[in-house]
Order: C-alpha cells, then sequence, then structure tokens
C-alpha cells in the first residue's frame, strides 16, 4: 500500500486525514506526498500542500510546514488521529499555532517489549505506538499556546524490568530524542500480585522525620517515611516497585504512582528505582526516605540518604554469647588489653561530681558505641547496676554509696551477672575496631562447680560465641 | 572485703591485699573447707573480676564406702596468704596441703601467731558419716587423733 493509499487531502477544507492502513510514514514521505498530490492535474489550481526546511534529506528528520490553499482560503491541516501514522520529523500548520513534534526514544539495553509511556502535562497519552522502542509525533503546541512549556516525561515502567524515564521538550519542533533503558530487574521475584500485597501493608507517608540510626551521626531530617510493618526489605523493594509501575492505581506523596519520582525536587532522582535500587541484598533508599519498622533481620541490609544528603547506614550490631552455662554460674565478660588478659580496668575515668546519694554515674567523656544499653559500671570493687545511659550519664539502679573524685578509674563489662540460664548475652554496636575481651565464668558452690572458665576472644563485627567448658573442680 | 561462711568460718577475702582472713575463735582449720571458701570467693560479684585464688588437687576417693579419700591440695597463686587473726598462740591447718604457687610461705607473718601445718604426699582423709551424734568437730578431733597418734 502507499502512502497515498491511507491518506486523504480535501483542497477544499485542507484537511489532510488518514483514512485507513496501519503504516506510519515519515514526514519526509509525507511531503512527497503532498507535493505529488498537488501537481495532479486536478489540482492544480490549489498550493502546494507543505514545505520542508532545508533540503530533503532521508537521513534527517524533516520540518514540516503546512500552508494554505490561498485559492480556497484555507489552511491544510492534519489532526491527531492523521498525526499517529507520521513520524521522523515534526509538522507546523495553522500559521504555527500547532505543532506536532517528533519523540523517539532511544536507548540500549532495552528489554525486548518493554512498553513505552508519555506523560504530557501531568497524564498519560494515549498510546498509540507498540511496546519498544518508540517514534512517534507529540502535539507540542496548540491554539498557539506550548501544552505545558513543551514539556514531556518519557517513561518505561514494566514490573519485572530496571525503569526508565527522561524528560524531553518539543518546543524546538524537529525530532527530539528520549533515552530509554530497562533490563530485567533480578531483585524482583514476586509476582505484580503479590508485591502489590506487600504493597497493601506498608505506609508511605510524606513529611517531616527525625531518625536516629544509632550510628553515631545523632538524629537526621528525612522528609518521608515508609513504614515496612516487618516485612522483609526484599520484598520491601517490590512492592515499592510496584507501585511505581505503569498501571499502578497508587498515589504517592500526591502524585500518581506511575509518574512518581522523587520527594523533593531539589534531589536527584533515581530512575531506574524511584524509592531506590536493592542490590548486594542491600536496600539503598533513595533519598529523604527513612524506614521504619523494619525487621531484625534486614537491621544492617539498607542505607539511607537523609534530606541534608548525607549518607545514613545503620551500625553494625555485634555481640558476645556465652553458652555451656547453668543457672547460678557468675560470668563477666569485658574489654582487656589483649584476648585471654586482665580486665581493663581503667577503661574509662569519672568526672567531678559523682557525689553520694545520686541516681546517675558521670564519666568524664562519653562511652565507646559498643557499650551495653544497660548492664554494670564497675568503680573498683562498687558495682552499679544502670538501667540506661545518654552521652556520659549512666542511670543507676539505685543510688552513689559514697562519692567518688574525679578521673576515678572506672569500666563498664559486656556482661556482667549471675547466669539464669544455659547461655548468657548482649548485643552491642560495632565499634569498627576488634575488642580483645577476657572474663570469666565461675561457680564455687551450689553443686555443679567448675573449675573457672576464663574468657578469652575478640569480637569483631562478627558476634562471638564462647561454650564453657565445665571441668569438674575438685571437692 | 569479701566474706564467705563455710561451716560456719567466717572467711573474709581481701581481693587487694591478697589476703584470706581466718577468725580468731579458730585455732585449728580443715583445709577442705579453706578450698570451699576460696572456690566460693572467686566466684563472687567482686571476685570474679579478680584472677583466681588458689586451685586445688586430690580429694580422689579410694573407698566410697569407707569414706576415705586422697589429701586435698590447695596451691594460692600470686602472693595470696593465710592470715589467722588469732591474738597468739598456735594455728593448725590439717586435712591436706596449703602450698604457694611461687614456693612462698603460704601463710602471713604474724609474730604472735605460730603456723603449724602437717603436709604430706600421701595423705588420706577418712569421713566419719555413721555414727550417732557425730559433730563435725568430733571428725576434726579424729583426724587429728590419727595425726597425733604416736603408738605402735
Amino acid at each position: 500500500m502507499a502512502i497515498s493509499d491511507d491518506f486523504s487531502i480535501n483542497t477544499a477544507t485542507g484537511a489532510i486525514r488518514h483514512d485507513s492502513g496501519s503504516t506510519v510514514y515519515s514526514l519526509l514521505d509525507f511531503h512527497a506526498y503532498a507535493t505529488d498530490f498537488s501537481d495532479n492535474p486536478e489540482n492544480i489550481d490549489n498550493d502546494v500542500p507543505s514545505k520542508i526546511a532545508g533540503i530533503r534529506d532521508i537521513l534527517k528528520p524533516a520540518i514540516i510546514t503546512l500552508l494554505n490553499n490561498g485559492p480556497e482560503a484555507t489552511p491544510y491541516n492534519i489532526d491527531d488521529t492523521a498525526a499517529q501514522f507520521l513520524n521522523f520529523g515534526s509538522i507546523e500548520q495553522d500559521g504555527g499555532n500547532t505543532l506536532y513534534t517528533g519523540l523517539r526514544t532511544i536507548g540500549s539495553p532495552l528489554v525486548s517489549g518493554s512498553p513505552i509511556y508519555i506523560v504530557q502535562n501531568g497524564a498519560k497519552l494515549a498510546k498509540f505506538w507498540p511496546d519498544g522502542h518508540a517514534r512517534v509525533l507529540v502535539k507540542a503546541k496548540t491554539g498557539g499556546a506550548l501544552i505545558d512549556s513543551g514539556d514531556v516525561e518519557v517513561f518505561s515502567r514494566k514490573f519485572g524490568q530496571t525503569y526508565s524515564v527522561f524528560d524531553v521538550n518539543l518546543a524546538a519542533g524537529s525530532e527530539q530524542s528520549a533515552a530509554i533503558t530497562t533490563s530485567v530487574d533480578s531483585s524482583i521475584s514476586l509476582s505484580l500480585g503479590a508485591a502489590q500485597t506487600i504493597l497493601a501493608g506498608l505506609t508511605i507517608t510524606a513529611g517531616d522525620v527525625n531518625l536516629d540510626l544509632g550510628n553515631g551521626n545523632g538524629s537526621k531530617l528525612y522528609k518521608g517515611s515508609i513504614d515496612c510493618n516487618n516485612n522483609p526489605l526484599s520484598d520491601v523493594y517490590q512492592a515499592l516497585m510496584a507501585a511505581c509501575e505503569e498501571g499502578s492505581a497508587e498515589t504517592i506523596v500526591g502524585v500518581e504512582g506511575w509518574r512518581y519520582r522523587k520527594l523533593n525536587a531539589a534531589y536527584n532522582e533515581v530512575g531506574s528505582a524511584p524509592f531506590g535500587i536493592f542490590a548486594g541484598g542491600t536496600f539503598f533508599v533513595a533519598r529523604g526516605w527513612a524506614l521504619l519498622n523494619v525487621p531484625a533481620g534486614d537491621a544492617e541490609n539498607y542505607e539511607l540518604k537523609a534530606h541534608d544528603d548525607t549518607r545514613q547506614v545503620p551500625p553494625v550490631s555485634t555481640g558476645v554469647e556465652i553458652g555451656g552455662l547453668v543457672a547460678g554460674d557468675s560470668v563477666l565478660v569485658g574489654i582487656s588489653l589483649t584476648a585471654g588478659g586482665a580486665l581493663d580496668k581503667s577503661q574509662y575515668t569519672l568526672a567531678a561530681g559523682n557525689t553520694s546519694g545520686l541516681g546517675t554515674i558521670t564519666l568524664s567523656s562519653s562511652p565507646a558505641v559498643d557499650t551495653p544499653a544497660a548492664g554494670t559500671v564497675r568503680i573498683g570493687d562498687d558495682i552499679y547496676q544502670y538501667s540506661s545511659y545518654s552521652g556520659a550519664v549512666f542511670t543507676l539502679v539505685g543510688t552513689l554509696s559514697q562519692t567518688y573524685s574525679a578521673s576515678t578509674p572506672c569500666y563498664i563489662p559486656l556482661i556482667d551477672t549471675v547466669a539464669s540460664g544455659s547461655s548468657e548475652s548482649v548485643t552491642v554496636i560495632y565499634s569498627g575496631s576488634p575488642r580483645p575481651l577476657g572474663g570469666s565464668v565461675r561457680r564455687g558452690s551450689g553443686g555443679d562447680e567448675i573449675v573457672a572458665f576464663p574468657i578469652s576472644a575478640t569480637m569483631g563485627a562478627s558476634s562471638v560465641s564462647i561454650n564453657t567448658v565445665r571441668n569438674s573442680e575438685v571437692g | 572485703m569479701t566474706t564467705v561462711i563455710v561451716d560456719g568460718i567466717e572467711f573474709a577475702f581481701d581481693f587487694q591485699d591478697q589476703r584470706i582472713d581466718v577468725p580468731s575463735n579458730i585455732t585449728t582449720l580443715n583445709v577442705y573447707p579453706l578450698w570451699r571458701a576460696i572456690r566460693e570467693a572467686q566466684a563472687t560479684p567482686i571476685g570474679i573480676s579478680y584472677p583466681v585464688i588458689a586451685k586445688a588437687a586430690g580429694l580422689d576417693t579410694l573407698d566410697a564406702t569407707q569414706g576415705i579419700s586422697t589429701f586435698i591440695t590447695v596451691t594460692l597463686f600470686d602472693a595470696w596468704e593465710v592470715n589467722s587473726l588469732l591474738g597468739g598462740g598456735k594455728f593448725v591447718l590439717t586435712g591436706g596441703n596449703l602450698i604457694r604457687d611461687d614456693n612462698q610461705d603460704p601463710f602471713r607473718d604474724n609474730p604472735l601467731v605460730t603456723y603449724f601445718a602437717f603436709f604430706s604426699q600421701s595423705g588420706t582423709v577418712t569421713t566419719v558419716n555413721t555414727g550417732s551424734v557425730v559433730t563435725p568437730q568430733d571428725k576434726t578431733d579424729i583426724v587429728n587423733g590419727v595425726w597425733g597418734y604416736t603408738g605402735a
């Protein structure tokens, strides 16, 4: 079939319409058709419908202007339907009041059949092009005014693939390009329906959130929160991708999910995954979003970007577990100068003002990050239980039995208890440096007495587990 | 100071001075309760933060039905010493051996007190568990009697 079979030109009205067929023709072919039409004997009295800017070149977009048919005093014009069957250039009509600009997507890799959709003025354009890279005309100007300043967004968001988005301005006419690339997303294992089910259990909220991850950076401002509801982060990621896929019915911070891009206009977006990328078992969350109610198993499997664009990584947890205990065993584990060596009883010093009767102990400086949230402070042979601490101030269970002078040495064990069962453990934040441990498990009476079992270990980024060797004591 | 009561004897442990105080009313002390007190003291909240005080060996059962076992030997570590709080006179250590790991004197010097310790490489302990009204002191007297026996 030829273009003259699919299109018709009404010289009386100036209408150039698509009548049949499915072939999409280049604007150069269209111009050739219009020119050929005008030199037919029956049309010789009518003006040529179109002109082309510059020379004809099949390798370049054709910039076409539709002209007036002087004898009929009517402007030649195409309609939106006709524009669907033309590409590779731009076509202007009505004295420049109407402009269709060419839009072409390019880029590799592109998963075969990746759907492309175009958003103009906040709305998806009705799709008339096939999946895969697109080459179409988009109306950029009407009634003499650019539609949304000529801006369009080009998306490809098929669940199961990485997403892609590109901003294009069509005001200049000709053909404009949008770089779109997609790949199979190896982090997607759920079906879209299953991901949507997970999504229904999440809460995505815009608004200021201050969050301290306990990583030493203090409280940080975020501009939105995602309540993970203790779902595994691998599932949360998939749910959030489902929230942004082409057919999403979600609304995110007041924007349809299928065109949601970022939380704040000042942020850089993550085009392939608007809420952030999941890679290597870690969820690298897009800037501004705080995660809440992350399951314990994923406590270290994410990174945030605060509003101030600083990277916030949850602290690595480590700890010690002493097993092989019998209820009633005395257990003491602390930092030593060398693994298995004597405990460092000068680990810290006291500040001034630790007077008898106070319900707090204040150190001369804040303790290391791997200090247990609750435990004991030992000042010489004096032992004080604390329930919490903030900075250098420890809140005691009880009060000081005497007044201590400034600079008095003290130390804070990791485990300091009488066993209540077969194991005792503590979880702390990893300091970043391996810690030599010392201490002992002892049982001197009450049956099942054992030879004192020495603790010798190094606590690094991975927790230490030690099993007590229970050699029966003499007597 | 950390106090531990074993068999009615209140032992006091000074971990800084590495000293075990025996009350002034004790003139004869069996090594076994001393060892039990040491074992308990080093497991206390204060004691566990210090190196162990001593180790022990022996008390191997020779005849369970007769209650006969080998002597206990307690070895004190570092500079630990036993200190009698007697105002004067004789202090006797029985029922086992008490030594220092560094071979020094296990007793704190006290010019008013004379320490007697009967050490043996092959001593045995006989535990009297039958008979009426046998008190712990009776048992001690019996053991001392065995050691003090000079007859044919």
